[in-house]
């Protein structure tokens, strides 16, 4: 039970419900004024040249009891319209003034009693500051002194003081409302709007406005079932929450629709990243292989460079070697050579002189046989130089062929070292050379070895290019195969709540709950204490609308949704289908039924005041409206209400009223 | 004296008594001296003649040794480049000869006509250049001096000039500076005409530009 209270709480329905009594709205005196500037018009409403302009200040002061009262001129646009807004901006604080007749007024004051308790509405309006009412509220309760119930300085604090100010002194609830699933209240500028029947806004029986179920509510609380406020705020609730409802599944079904998609499509591209990265797994590729083949490339690339470098040096050291051993022959054959040819020419007998040509005498052959001089130039021949280089044989020509060691062949030399000398000299350079050789060829056959093992393996990598490329890629899917599981992941619908709060949701169908049954029985509640009202009210209104005209009526029947069925000469229509002057009448009727009813019975909540504008009198046949406009004046003297009507037959008026009840403009002239 | 005798001609005419053979020109006998001591190129004209089938084809086995073998090398005793081609001054070896009376050199001719240096064998210098072949050492050059002949046959000094500026090599040669080797040249051209493989040289290496094959064109 708490649990109930604390659901209709939360959602503003009201759970308990006082009798409504109506209370008494009455104007007791408007007055404004300020200056008119006509156009084309003197002040007299005579038309003259267009461009004429007359200032015409005015004081309009009027003081008003119950019953009827007329506003009326025989031509339009003579202020009859004008008139009744400037009440209606007074009571309601909001001004439906055309823009040029609001410029006109500067100063309005408005005295009005609720039951016994008189207001005064006083306002100047600033045309500096955008015709802005400024003012004040006050109140005056016999026996004290006045109070100022509010301050305005716009139109906004205007309708907010008046509003406050008049829910509270009519007992008048905020009339819960909504709108495309918002919470709305109207509040007194709707009441006050079904206060005014208009001739040209005539759709609706009841206020102004049309807004869901609101002509229901009013009927509802100006019928005064007790329950009224409660069930529209019930109904207001449990709409709202039943539109808050569709708005969270929407969003979580859109939420859960856009995750499973999306969850879908990460599955789908995890899918197509396996079935890549399995492909890429057929094509097995040795990695580490090219791994492998690259790096011992390098270190290949390195010994080359290294060998060949060995290689070069080596080469050199074989020229030089080779070179040296050649000139070491050479030198040793030229020395050969030399002691052969001198052994060869010792044994022939020189017979001139190279030099001079001068033969060479047998004198000088004898001295040489003897005295060891040279025959030809006299030198002594007792040397070495001379034997020294006698050998024979040629064994040191070709070492090679031959055993390192001593020459053979002597002859007859005894210096040993002399002869060891040039053999091991040549036996050094030959092992060098060879050595060089040897050295030459190992870095040779290394290089090859090198070369060859690096055509192999560049021809392996050239082969592997495709592999290598298919290594990467196959990298790169592994990494999409991964970033797309954790999407998948991510995306996997949770058991728990995802997205909009279900917890709230279901909270939200639970009050649901509460408030169908709330509104249930408070519909219940209403329509049974309204069903017996109802139908005395469709009675009244049925009276009233044929003594207001309509002749042919049979019977008028308005249900709790604030619909009248329509029943004439045989036929049943909706309200809605009426004629124009039929609405009117039945519009007229129910309002004034409405307030008799409230007064009679003592509940409901119709503040007992009837703007009716312009009755569509090109609509109505005179004795009709003469007819209408008395019946009126009628209901309205028995059943002590204020009523205004605006209209064009000035001549019935005054006739019915008299000249205090009435505002008249006769012929051309204004109202004020 | 080997040249003389070995490549020399009979002697004949107005030639003097004494003398066996004669080279009747300076130009000859320097072409003939190049080839004699520049093994390379005497090889190169062997493979030539076995090319254009003038001598036999076991001569390129002949040359082969030339460049291959390590004595040849060592024989190798390079001839500077001058006006005419190579050329060293002879008038030393001849004045020894003369000495002996191996040999001897006239000059033969009179303005206008050229002067012609003749070189005459004597007939006891064929006799000692006959020994001289069987002397050990010494007798590589009577054994070179017959594949000289082999290769310049009977031409006269301009043309054997002619066939050694052939060469790049010696055509190119600095004037004043030894004529450089052709060995890995010949080398390489050995093997293009028998095809088998052919050790480097174990001689002199001196660079040799690449030139043209030459003569078997």
């Amino acid at each position: 039970m708490d649990d109930v209270e604390a659901v209709l709480a939360k959602h503003r329905v009201t759970a308990s419900a006082a009798i409504p009594s109506p209370a008494y709205l009455c104007f007791t005196r408007l007055r404004f004024s300020g200056t008119k500037v006509l156009t084309g018009v003197t002040a007299d409403g005579i038309k003259v040249e267009r461009d004429a302009v007359t200032r015409v200040p005015f004081n309009f002061d009027w003081t008003l009891s119950t019953g009827l009262h007329g506003i009326g001129s025989d031509e339009n646009l003579r202020g009859k319209s004008s008139t009744i807004k400037v009440f209606m901006w007074a009571l309601r604080g909001r001004c439906d003034l055309k823009n040029e007749v609001r410029q006109w007024i500067d100063h309005v004051e408005a005295e009005l009693v609720i039951d016994t308790v008189a207001y005064q509405v006083m306002f100047d309006v600033d045309h500096a500051r955008n015709h802005a009412p400024t003012g004040t509220l006050t109140r005056v309760k016999p026996g004290d002194a006045a109070l100022t119930v509010g301050v305005f300085e716009d139109d906004d604090q205007f309708e907010e003081v008046m509003g406050s100010a008049m829910m509270a002194a009519l007992r008048l609830p905020p009339i819960a409302g909504q709108q495309e699933g918002r919470r709305t209240q109207h509040t007194w500028p709707t009441y006050a709007g079904a206060l005014l029947v208009r001739g040209d806004n005539l759709q609706f029986l009841l206020g102004d406005v049309q807004w869901a179920g609101l002509p229901s509510r009013l009927l509802s609380l100006f019928v005064g079932s007790e329950w009224a406020a409660a069930r529209a705020e019930a109904k207001t609730a449990l709409t709202v929450a039943e539109a808050e409802l569709a708005r969270l599944e929407s969003a979580a079904s859109q939420h859960a629709s856009a995750m499973s998609v999306a969850h879908a499509e990460a599955l789908r591209a995890l899918e197509a990243a396996r079935t890549r990265v399995e492909l890429l797994s057929a094509t097995t590729v040795d990695i580490s292989a090219v791994t492998r083949a690259v790096s011992r490339l390098s270190e290949l690339n390195t010994q080359m460079a290294n060998t060949s470098r060995l290689l070069r040096a080596a080469q050199a050291t074989l020229t030089l070697a080779s070179s040296q051993y050649t000139e070491e022959m050479k030198r040793r054959l030229r020395d050969q050579e030399d002691a052969q040819a001198i052994r060869f020419f010792q044994k022939l007998r020189p017979t001139v002189c190279p030099r001079c040509a001068t033969p060479v005498t047998a004198e000088r052959f004898a001295e040489e046989s003897a005295g060891h001089s040279c025959s030809v130039c006299t030198t002594d021949l007792a040397s070495d130089a001379h034997t020294s280089h006698l050998v024979e044989g040629d064994s040191a020509l070709h070492p090679e062929q031959t055993e390192p060691g001593p020459v053979a062949g002597r002859g007859e030399l005894d210096d040993a070292a002399e002869l060891d000398e040039p053999v091991n000299s040549v036996e050094a350079l030959i092992t060098a050379r060879n050595n060089a050789q040897a050295e030459t060829r190992r870095l040779q056959g290394q290089l090859t070895a090198v070369e060859t093992e690096i055509a192999s393996l560049s021809a392996e990598l050239d082969a592997n290019q495709a592999a290598q490329a298919a290594v990467a890629e196959r990298r790169d899917a592994e990494l999409a195969l991964a970033r797309a599981q954790g999407a998948a992941d991510a995306l996997k619908p949770q058991a728990g709540p995802v997205g909009p709060d279900t917890a709230m949701m279901d909270a939200i169908r639970q009050d649901i709950e509460v408030l169908k049954a709330a509104e249930k029985l408070t519909a219940d509640w209403v329509t049974r204490a309204q069903s017996t009202w109802l139908a005395e009210l469709s009675e009244d209104v049925t009276t009233l609308a044929r003594e207001f005209g309509f002749s042919n009526l049979t019977r008028v029947e308005v249900n709790g949704g604030a619909r009248m069925r329509v029943t004439q000469g045989g036929g049943t229509n909706n309200y809605g289908a009426c004629e124009r002057g039929e609405q009117l009448r039945l519009k007229l009727a129910t309002a004034v039924a409405l307030i008799r009813q409230g007064r009679s019975r003592g509940v409901g909540r119709h503040p007992g005041l009837l703007f009716v504008d312009s009755p569509g009198a090109e609509e109505v046949a005179e004795d009709d409206f003469d007819s209408m406009i008395e019946a009126l004046h009628r209901a309205a003297e028995a059943a002590d209400i204020q009523v205004f009507v605006g209209t064009r037959h000035t001549a019935e008026l005054a006739n019915l009223l008299g000249e205090d009840r009435c505002r008249l403009g006769h012929g051309t002239h204004f109202v004020w | 004296m080997t040249l003389l005798r070995v490549c020399g001609q009979a002697v004949g005419g107005g030639d003097p008594e004494a003398a066996v053979q004669v080279i009747r020109s300076e130009k000859r006998l320097q072409a003939l001296d190049f080839w004699l001591r520049n093994p390379d190129y005497l090889a190169d004209e062997l493979i030539t003649g076995v090319v254009n089938d003038v001598i036999d084809e076991s001569y390129l086995e002949v040359a082969e040794r030339l460049l291959t073998d390590p004595e040849p090398a060592w024989h190798h005793y390079p001839m500077p480049k001058w006006f005419y081609g190579a050329y060293e001054s002879v008038d030393d070896a001849f004045a020894l000869l003369d000495t002996y009376e191996l040999a001897f050199v006239r000059r033969r001719g009179a303005p206008p006509k050229r002067l012609q240096n003749s070189f005459f064998l004597t007939q006891h210098g064929a006799a000692m250049a006959d020994e001289l072949a069987t002397t050990a050492v010494l007798d590589w050059y009577p054994r070179q001096a017959v594949l000289v002949h082999l290769v310049a046959g009977d031409d006269s000094g301009s043309r054997l000039k002619e066939r050694q500026y052939a060469q790049e090599a010696y055509a190119l040669a600095t004037w004043g500076e030894p004529i450089g080797s052709i060995g890995d040249q010949v080398v390489r051209r050995l093997r293009e005409s028998r095809g088998p493989a052919v050790a480097t040289v174990g001689g002199p290496t001196a660079t040799t530009p690449d030139g043209n094959q030459v003569g078997d064109a």
